[in-house]
């Protein structure tokens, strides 16, 4: 089951300029608005994205205020994440276009009942004219607990990887040897082996055997026909 | 000055006679057949050279038939190298050229033809197996992907069957020549369950089938397939190697799509 993606809708961007909006007068900071049209309640767990040429990233959340009505649409301007660096050095183009996840761990509350997300992207550099976050994904619940939770369902998985080498060594030897078998383990290397094989012949195989017109043997004789 | 004259005539001198050895060279097709064989190493990359050489010149020189050529052009190099696929198209195009018209297809006769040759060396029982599945009819025309297929299934099964050959001596570590039957048949049935387990194309199936061949699984497994014959009363005559291969090679041949 994937993790519940959240829809909503990116405001373009907004460039922060000084005085006269003419003049040009690059001020390294833009800001993106995320608002959640049809969503009463919005919860967010997860912020996937890719970066593009963004030094710092802040991420401020407008918590629904609660206090006065249940369904008020006036909120409250919280900062979640402060100036989370993206980029290592902001002059040099190293990991200018990875990609990030923010997950709960790294904000600074849960967020829970959001009206709108507003991410505050600065560039202090003067190299880079354009920087914006590409891809944004927003998720519900973490991707990497439904992940964990898919693959519990694969006990043998764990077994093998949890268990540390010395128990699994502990197994082996106590595991009973079926009579007349020298070394278990050489056999299943063998047997792996030979299933390896077998693979290679599978992988293999083509598309599609020879064309027949024939069915059991018979020949229906209007496919026979020229036309 | 006298020196440097004599010195110029000698040369002079030597570059005639590199010149009429030149001639002699290319007149024999000595050059020819060095330039080819040189390129074919370069191509095939082989881990013994010198024994590539001798092969390669030993059958030059015994001139044989279209399908024994495309044979040994399809054996030149190991299947996992990246020539393996390069030779196979030629050999497929030399067998297609030795049809009377010459064709870039070859019919399902020229490729029986062929696989037969590459299956020589197998014992009857396991050939005729593997010639029943890779077969086609005599008068279809083997598109190069089916012909690829084939001579895959003939070259694979030979390692299939060293390695299955290690496994029977893994087994019968006294030295007997046989192993009884119930543990062979339990190994056996292993590797068939894993074979057609993995035919479906599904991540999780491989890695379940990497799990169960896992040394501790595996003796478990073992374990219950051995008690139930135990029990039953009717001991089995011990299988022999013969009879292991084969049914070894009955596992293999489940990964084979039948032709016929």
């Amino acid at each position: 089951m994937p993790a519940k993606r959240i829809d909503f809708s990116v405001k373009p961007a907004v460039l922060i300029n000084f005085g006269d909006n003419q003049k040009e007068f690059h001020s390294g900071c833009s800001v993106i608005d995320i608002v959640f049209p049809k969503a009463l309640y919005v919860e967010i767990a997860e912020i996937h994205f890719r970066n593009y040429y963004t030094a710092r990233l802040t991420v401020r959340a407008c918590v629904r205020d609660s206090s006065h009505h249940r369904l008020s649409s006036e909120g409250r301007w919280q900062t979640c994440v402060r100036k989370m660096q993206l980029m290592p050095v902001g002059h040099s183009d190293e990991n200018c276009e990875s990609y990030f996840t923010i997950t709960t761990k790294q904000m600074a509350f849960p967020l829970r009942d959001i009206l709108t997300l507003r991410f505050i992207l600065r560039q202090p550099s003067p190299l880079w004219k354009e920087f914006r976050l590409d891809d944004i994904r927003l998720y519900k619940s973490s991707i990497q607990d439904q992940e964990e939770s898919s693959l519990q369902s694969l006990p043998w998985l764990f077994e093998s990887t949890r268990a540390s080498e010395e128990k699994e060594q502990q197994r082996e030897s106590d595991a009973t040897k079926p009579e007349g078998v020298s070394s278990i383990a050489d056999l299943s290397r063998n047997l792996q082996q030979l299933w390896a094989i077998s693979q290679k012949v599978t992988s293999s195989q083509p598309a599609h055997g020879p064309s027949r017109y024939d069915v059991d043997g018979t020949y229906e004789i209007n496919l026979l026909s020229y036309n | 000055m006298e020196k440097a004259g004599g010195d110029k005539k000698r040369s002079g001198k030597h570059g005639e006679g590199v010149a009429i050895d030149k001639q002699f060279l290319e007149r024999s097709n000595a050059t020819r057949y060095i330039r080819d064989v040189l390129t074919k190493i370069v191509e095939n990359r082989p881990d013994d050279p010198i024994g590539f050489l001798a092969d390669y010149f030993q059958n030059l020189g015994a001139q044989k038939g279209s399908v024994s050529r495309a044979c040994q052009q399809i054996r030149l190099t190991h299947h996992s190298k990246p020539a393996f696929h390069n030779n196979v198209v030629l050999a497929y195009e030399i067998l297609g050229e030795s049809r009377n018209p010459p064709t870039r297809g070859i019919d399902g006769k020229l490729y029986m033809e062929l696989v037969t040759e590459l299956g020589i060396g197998f014992r009857q029982t396991i050939r005729e197996k593997l010639l029943k599945k890779i077969l086609c009819r005599d008068h279809e025309v083997v598109v190069f992907d089916v012909f690829r297929a084939g001579v895959l299934a003939c070259v694979i099964l030979e390692e299939f069957l060293a390695e299955a050959e290690s496994l029977f001596k893994a087994l019968d570590f006294h030295g007997q020549g046989k192993v009884e039957f119930s543990l062979c048949d339990a190994v056996l049935q292993e590797l068939k369950t894993s074979v057609t387990s993995s035919l479906v194309q599904d991540p999780v199936a491989l890695l379940q089938t990497a799990h169960t061949l896992s040394p501790s699984s595996l003796a478990a497994s073992l374990t219950t397939i051995t008690e139930k014959y135990t029990p039953a009363g009717h001991p089995r005559s011990p299988m022999t190697k013969e009879d292991f291969l084969a049914t070894a090679t009955d596992a293999y041949l489940l990964a084979v799509k039948p032709l016929k």
